[in-house]
């Protein structure tokens, strides 16, 4: 999960001229490992437009990056093939960033106040009369977690069968979903294990969910005890709350302790994964691929 | 639209692109489409014979002057509601009472409602009233926008849903309603206990969700209806069942025909104004909801069925037409990340009803009836406009920022105006990029 949060930023310092070498993974990702494609040279000056050759680094372990700041390392080792081999690598360093963007879903049947939530958490707003969700819907808001500012980016899903299709896609990218149901319609939360393997097949396996009791203040007509739901979560790893977005209870604090849990397991991640051998940032083999004309390459550089 | 240029224009002409002379062509065509009249390109002869006199600019800004004089014959009616005694001069014609039969032609004399006496207004009437309707020239009529004292006869027929003989329409829609009630029989009275119930908790679910923002949709009875008429539809078509945003289009027909009925304003219209509408006056109503959704899906039924593969293929149209019109706002889109499902999954699911009020929607769907295929094709290009209308502003806006703008978008302040112009240029990128114009293109 972590290295779809984390771009890389890597620079290459070589005898006589400055080479850089950029690869940002984004949040795309099926680029998650840093293989560089192609290597840019920043130095004017430099005739090289490719490299031929591979690189190979050995990272330490990589701190946890305070949202928003760029943190530079030093490879405890690196090599650099190349033909022929006139680099002599004087610098080497590899940044990156922990994205502050973290991508939720809402999902559950239709009518169980999906959007209300949504509306209720980003704009402090209820509309009894609100429309029907067609396809997907979109809300960002900023929280604050640990003295640092997170981005959720919060996608709202129409609940009807039919359109699954188009809103599973949006499933992929998230890292966390708030399953929704009404606790006044059982069926609603009977369908709960539909979508919770609506999730296992569409979305990312590290997801963390929250399963999500709306329409507290319907008490005279609750369906689903609090505790059957309870129970039913800690049974499958899932967190709970119960919530009005018409009343505005725990709204709130659904969202934001979704977003601690994911902070966390995000950040630890960051370390455990610097500390195992896969993972980037350690060891990992990153390979260029061959340049067309390597006279060219040699000539140019050093 | 034919348009004859002397043949010895055609060493200049092949200076210019490709392109640009189709639009140019385009947009006489929407002018003379619009005002009503034949314009043939000038040809200066004399002095530089081979010059076009109009450059694209001078035709722009005359196309939509055109479009302003037209826009401003029906204005009164469809763009504000006349004012009281207007409305009381209509009642008490009988006109608007009972659209079946034909519409009576109204005394010259009667009255000053500006609606009534625009020449389109006339034009489409005597459409109407003669014995057998010309399909065609009433499209052509419509085009430019349906008065609203018309307009639901006129739909009626343009959907395809009354005859164009005026001696059959009356037996049709005798025929038309007993049929639906018939439907209605075995739906919901022989199989009560096999409701298939999801559709039905479905639809249940999004009634109360259906144009809460006009008063009339509160009304317990409307809303019974809509649900029997949307039950009923979905049973009859399992290949699609009911799909969420169905509720919107029917919702369209029923703001329409019941404001006939009542003859009272969309807006104006209260949930007590239905109760009093008599039991088989409301049901000849919900009958004619009923076929003129039914006429509706039909035309774009693969856009509901499973996976949506009418929407798919209208989001790849779309998708490719941006990028051959403004490349830089695609590759924007395509930077940021922004796919086009995203917004315009909306625009093709519920035909662009989420995206302006219920008065300017009209507008647009007159015109989508006036066209040989408007839902299916020429939707497509009034979606492309719309895009194309804010790309200035797309592009100097981010991923989200670009998404929530497109959620809740300007042309919900629109007035008919805007639409106007907006339609004449979905017209002319019909014109230009009709899809196998562009797929040749592409070929080559
Ligand atoms: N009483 C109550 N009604 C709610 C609550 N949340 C949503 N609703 C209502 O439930 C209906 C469906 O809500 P909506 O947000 O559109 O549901 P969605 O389909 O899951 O997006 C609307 O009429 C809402 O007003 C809640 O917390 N309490
Ligand atoms: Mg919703």
């Amino acid at each position: 999960m972590q290295t779809k949060q984390i771009g890389y930023h890597f620079s290459l310092k070589c005898k006589q001229n400055a080479c850089k070498a950029r690869q940002h993974t984004g949040n795309n990702s099926a680029r998650v490992k840093p293989q560089f494609n192609s290597l840019s040279f920043a130095d004017s000056t430099a005739h090289v437009k490719k490299f031929l050759g591979s690189l190979h680094l050995t990272l330490p372990s990589v701190p946890i990056a305070s949202p928003e700041k760029r943190i530079s390392i030093l490879p405890t080792s690196f090599h650099v093939y190349s033909f022929p081999p006139t680099f002599s690598i004087l610098h080497c360093s590899l940044s990156y960033t922990i994205s502050t963007l973290h991508t939720f879903v809402l999902i559950g049947d239709s009518g169980v106040g999906k959007s209300n939530l949504l509306s209720r958490f980003t704009r402090n707003e209820f509309n009894l009369e609100s429309k029907s969700t067609i396809g997907v819907e979109f809300a960002t808001r900023g929280i604050q977690v640990d003295d640092k500012t997170i981005k959720a980016q919060i996608w709202d899903t129409a609940g009807q069968e039919r359109y699954r299709a188009i809103t599973s896609a949006y499933y992929r990218g998230a890292v966390g979903a708030l399953l929704v149901y009404d606790i006044a319609k059982h069926t609603t939360y009977d369908n709960v294990n539909r979508w919770l393997t609506e999730l296992r097949d569409h979305a990312d396996k590290n997801i963390v969910i929250m399963l999500v009791g709306n329409k507290s203040d319907l008490r005279h007509l609750r369906a689903v005890p609090t505790d059957d739901a309870k129970q039913f979560a800690s049974e499958n790893g899932l967190f709970f709350i119960e919530t009005s977005a018409l009343d505005s209870s725990n709204v709130e604090q659904a969202f934001r302790q979704i977003l601690t849990e994911i902070y966390r397991i995000v950040s630890n991640k960051a370390i455990d994964s610097s500390n195992e051998n896969a993972q980037p940032g350690s060891g990992a083999q990153i390979i260029v691929p061959k340049a067309d004309d390597n006279t060219k390459a040699s000539n140019g550089c050093c | 639209m034919e348009f004859s240029y002397a043949t010895d224009t055609q060493a200049q002409l092949s200076n210019q692109s490709f392109w640009k002379r189709k639009r140019e062509w385009a947009l006489l065509a929407v002018e003379t489409r619009l005002s009503g009249l034949s314009i043939q390109p000038k040809v200066s002869s004399s002095k530089s014979k081979n010059r076009l006199l109009f450059s694209s600019n001078i035709i722009k800004t005359q196309s939509f002057t055109a479009l302003d004089k037209s826009y401003q014959g029906i204005a009164p009616t469809s763009l504000a509601p006349p004012n009281t005694t207007d409305i009381k001069n209509l009642s008490s014609s009988p006109l608007l009472k009972n659209s079946i039969e034909n519409v009576p032609s109204r005394p010259q004399s009667t009255s000053p409602n500006p609606s009534t006496s625009c020449p389109r207004f006339n034009k489409i009437q005597n459409i109407i009233n003669s014995p057998s309707v010309d399909l065609e020239s009433l499209q052509k009529a419509c085009w430019g926008g349906v008065p609203y004292e018309l307009r639901s006869v006129t739909w009626q027929i343009l959907m395809g849903y009354l005859p164009c003989n005026a001696n059959r329409r009356n037996d049709t829609k005798i025929r038309k309603h007993k049929d639906y009630f018939g439907n209605i029989e075995k739906t919901f009275i022989d199989k009560q206990d096999s409701l298939d119930s999801a559709i039905w908790h479905q639809i249940s679910i999004d009634i109360p969700r259906t144009y809460a923002d006009i008063p009339m949709f509160k009304s317990e009875r409307l809303r019974d209806s809509l649900a029997r008429v949307l039950y009923c539809w979905a049973i009859r078509h399992p290949a699609s069942g009911y799909v969420q945003g169905m509720n919107d289009l029917a919702s369209i027909f029923y703001a329409i025909f019941v404001s006939n009925y009542l003859d009272i304003q969309i807006f104006d219209i209260t949930p007590e104004n239905i109760e009093n509408i008599s039991k088989s006056d409301f049901e000849g109503v919900e009958a004619d909801c009923f076929w003129c959704l039914t006429n509706l899906i039909g035309k774009i039924h693969d856009s509901y069925t499973f996976t949506q593969p009418g929407i798919q293929r209208q989001i790849i149209k779309l998708k490719d037409l941006v990028q051959h019109i403004n490349p830089a706002l695609y590759k924007h889109f395509e930077k940021e990340g922004v796919q086009f499902l995203l917004f315009s999954f909306r625009w093709f699911n519920c035909l662009l009803i989420r995206e302006f009020t219920t008065n300017v929607i009209l507008r647009i769907w007159d015109t989508y009836l006036s066209e040989e295929d408007g839902f299916s094709n020429f939707h497509l290009y009034t979606c492309t406009a719309l895009l194309l209308k804010w790309a200035d502003t797309l592009l100097k806006m981010d991923f989200s920022e670009i998404v929530l703008f497109l959620q809740s978008p300007p042309s919900l302040q629109w007035s008919e105006k805007e639409v106007e112009i907006l339609l004449s240029e979905a017209y002319t990128y019909k014109s230009i990029y009709s899809y196998s114009a562009l797929l040749q293109q592409r070929q080559k």
